[in-house]
Formats: C-alpha cells, structure tokens, sequence
C-alpha cells in the first residue's frame, strides 16, 4: 500500500477503504507532528491536532480538488487547526513541563539547565511573531523548505513569503541578540 | 539594509547563492538565526497511538455510501464525461437513493426511518462580479463541493455572472469558483465563514416555498 501514490491511495480512501487512508496516515503523520511541535504546542496538544485533522481530511475528501497534491491540502487543514488551537490559548506551558522532565534525567543539569533556558527564550521570541511570520519561519528555518514551497502550503506568493521571512528575521534578531551577547560574554 | 544586501538577502532565501556569498554581516546575523532557530529543531515521530486512534475513529464513523457512491460519480475519473452529465448523473443517483434504506446510521438502530417529505428545491439567482474571468461555477454543500460546480453566464462581456439554480431549503454554505482554481466568497452576501480547510465561505438561507 505504501508504494502507491498519493492520488491511488486518496482514490481508494473515497472508495471506502480505511487501510488506503491508514497508509497516508502513516506517510504525513510524522511530519505533521513535527511541524505542529515546531509551532509551539506541547505533544499532547500536538496529537489532538492532528488526530482532527486526519479525521477531517478523511470525512471531506471530496473536498480534496487535486489528490496529486493531497500533502498540501492536509498540510492547510492541519496550519488551520494549529491556528484555532494557538487563538484559544492552547497549553505552551506544557513546553515548560518537558523542560523540567529534561534536565531531571540529563546526567549534567547545570549544562543542560543552560540549554533549556535559551530554547525558552528562543521558543518565547518565536512565540511573539505573528502567526504568518511564524509559520514561514518554523517552514524555512525548522523544517528546511524552500521559498516557493512555502508559499504554496501558505497560500501565498513567494514575495509574500520572503517579506514574512526579513519581518521575521528583524524581529528574531532584535531579541535574540542579547541572548547571543550573553552566550559570548560567559 | 540597503539595497544591495536586500537582494543578495533574497537571493540567498530563494535559494539562488548559497550562505557564504552573503555579505559578511548578513552571513553572521543569519548564523545566529539558523543556530538559535536550531536549538528547537526536534526530530520528533508522532506517537505510536496515533494512527490507531485514528483509524479507530473512522472505523466508528465510516463515511457514508451516499456520499461515497454520489463521488464516484461527480469527481473527475479516467473516463469523459460533461460536468453538466455528471451533475445530471449525481442528482439522478442522489434521487434513487433517497428511495432506498438509509445508508447512515441511526439513533434508533433498526427502526424504520419515519417517511419524510422532501422540500422542493427554490430557485435562487446568484451574482458574481468578475471582470476577465474566462468562466466562474458556483459550488456549495447541497451539490458536495463539485469543483465544477455549476457554470454562471457573463452578461454581455459586462464582468457581471449570473446563474439561477434550484437549491434545496436549508442553510447551506457556497463559494465561486473563478477559472477553475480562485475559490471566492460572495462579495454580496453576509460575512463568510471560514470551513477549516483555508478558504471562506459564504452562508445561504433558502426558505421553503410556500404551498
């Protein structure tokens, strides 16, 4: 089932067949939580996410107008949930739970409570974008795409895109600059 | 930034040069980004239980054969057949089945669905303003979003698309559909609603005829 296409697997999914949509299931699954990760949510609220969006995708797949592309829409319905969940306040603190978890089982939690303090203010700078600049950030930096794919999972022109990416990079480097100087400076 | 290191800036986010043929200064700031950006950087497998539960879910709520069945008719197939066909095809289809057994399921499990008058349709106008537009459709929930939905006619190269068509009683919700690709919301219509899947929508209400 694995070595079919998108478009095969989509087409067998609208047929009925659940190991069809399994299969692309198994094939987005992990992107898609990384890059809902990526976005700020903690693991719990990750999965939530995408369980929706999976289950969404699966219900509307007539919506679905180009099954060769089918990454890309699930991609949106999946930014989409991502947005409603960050609009409603969903749980970043819980990133801080997992930091706490970390530095309890490194074997060197002084250098580990100095890592874990600099992803906080990472994760807090890249928090304050707007939820566009985020996402193009999170896309370019985190997961390595380019401009052009970007713009197409963001519904956006690449112009649009690298004006996200230098706002972005203003803002980024206005606050991560002090943490740069504390880094040299120690 | 002046202007030379904001093209060389872009260049280097589209791709085109490479990190180190940037300007020194850009170089550094863009290495402290990718460094600090980096930190967050997880390569993170989404939880075993996820696909399970997943499936689990769709398993529960399978999705209906009508909506199956009227898909296999109006979405696009090897074979050639008019949209305008297809649509026939569709409502043909969606008539004879409103004869049969309900596919879906029921809150009372094994009784009989209590027999139910259907409305009769009402014909409503709709009105686009797109202005070199080659062709604009109307889609909406009441034909199961067939992209090509349902063509309007220019008004004598005046921009202006018009269709009447006969929509079901209910709210429902719609878009155009501009050269096959723009998904548009009705500029003449309330305030759309988003469908959780990136595009607007615009809200109907069709009252039903009176007798």
């Amino acid at each position: 089932m694995q070595t079919l296409s998108d478009r095969e697997l989509v087409e067998r999914a609208r047929s009925g067949s659940h190991d069809a949509f399994g299969a692309l299931v198994e094939r987005y699954q992990d992107p898609l939580f990384r890059y809902a990760r990526h976005m700020g949510f903690a693991e719990a609220d990750a999965r939530d996410i995408l369980q929706d969006a999976f289950i969404r995708a699966f219900r509307h797949l007539d919506r679905c107008s180009d099954p060769d592309r089918f990454d890309g829409w699930l991609f949106k319905i999946t930014a989409n949930l991502c947005r409603t969940a960050a609009s409603k306040g969903a749980n970043r603190d819980e990133h801080g739970l997992e930091e706490v978890m970390l530095l309890e089982t490194n074997p060197d939690p002084e250098t580990a409570a100095e890592a874990s303090s600099r992803r906080r203010r990472i994760r807090a700078a890249l928090a304050e974008l707007p939820e566009d600049q985020r996402q193009a950030t999170v896309l370019f930096y985190l997961e390595g795409y380019g401009v052009k794919e970007i713009a197409e999972r963001a519904e956006a022109s690449p112009s649009a895109i690298k004006m996200r990416l230098k706002r972005a990079r203003e803002s980024l480097k206005a606050a991560l600059r002090p943490l740069e100087d504390e880094v040299r400076s120690a | 930034m002046n202007r030379m290191n904001d093209e060389r800036l872009e260049a280097y986010l589209e791709g085109e040069i490479p990190l180190e043929e940037l300007p020194a200064a850009l170089r550094d700031e863009e290495r402290m980004l990718s460094d600090a950006l980096g930190m967050l950087r997880e390569d993170v497998r989404a939880p075993a239980a996820l696909k399970g539960a997943v499936m689990a879910e769709i398993a529960r709520r399978p999705r209906s054969r009508l909506r199956a069945l009227v898909e296999w008719l109006v979405l696009p197939r090897p074979i050639s057949v008019s949209p305008a066909m297809g649509g026939a095809l569709a409502a043909a289809v969606v008539a004879v089945l409103l004869l049969l057994p309900a596919g879906e399921p029921t809150d009372r499990a094994g009784e009989p669905a209590a027999a139910v008058a259907t409305p009769d349709p009402v014909v409503t106008r709709f009105v686009f303003v797109a202005p070199g537009a080659s062709q604009v459709s109307l889609t909406g929930d009441w034909v199961d979003w067939d992209p090509d939905g349902i063509s309007l006619t220019e008004l004598r190269g005046s921009g202006v698309w018009t269709v009447d068509v006969p929509v079901p009683p209910g709210v429902h919700e719609y878009s155009f559909v501009v050269d096959g690709t723009e998904w548009r919301p009705d500029p003449l219509a309330g305030e759309p609603v988003d469908d959780g899947f990136g595009r607007a929508n615009s809200v109907l209400m069709v009252a039903a005829a009176e007798a």
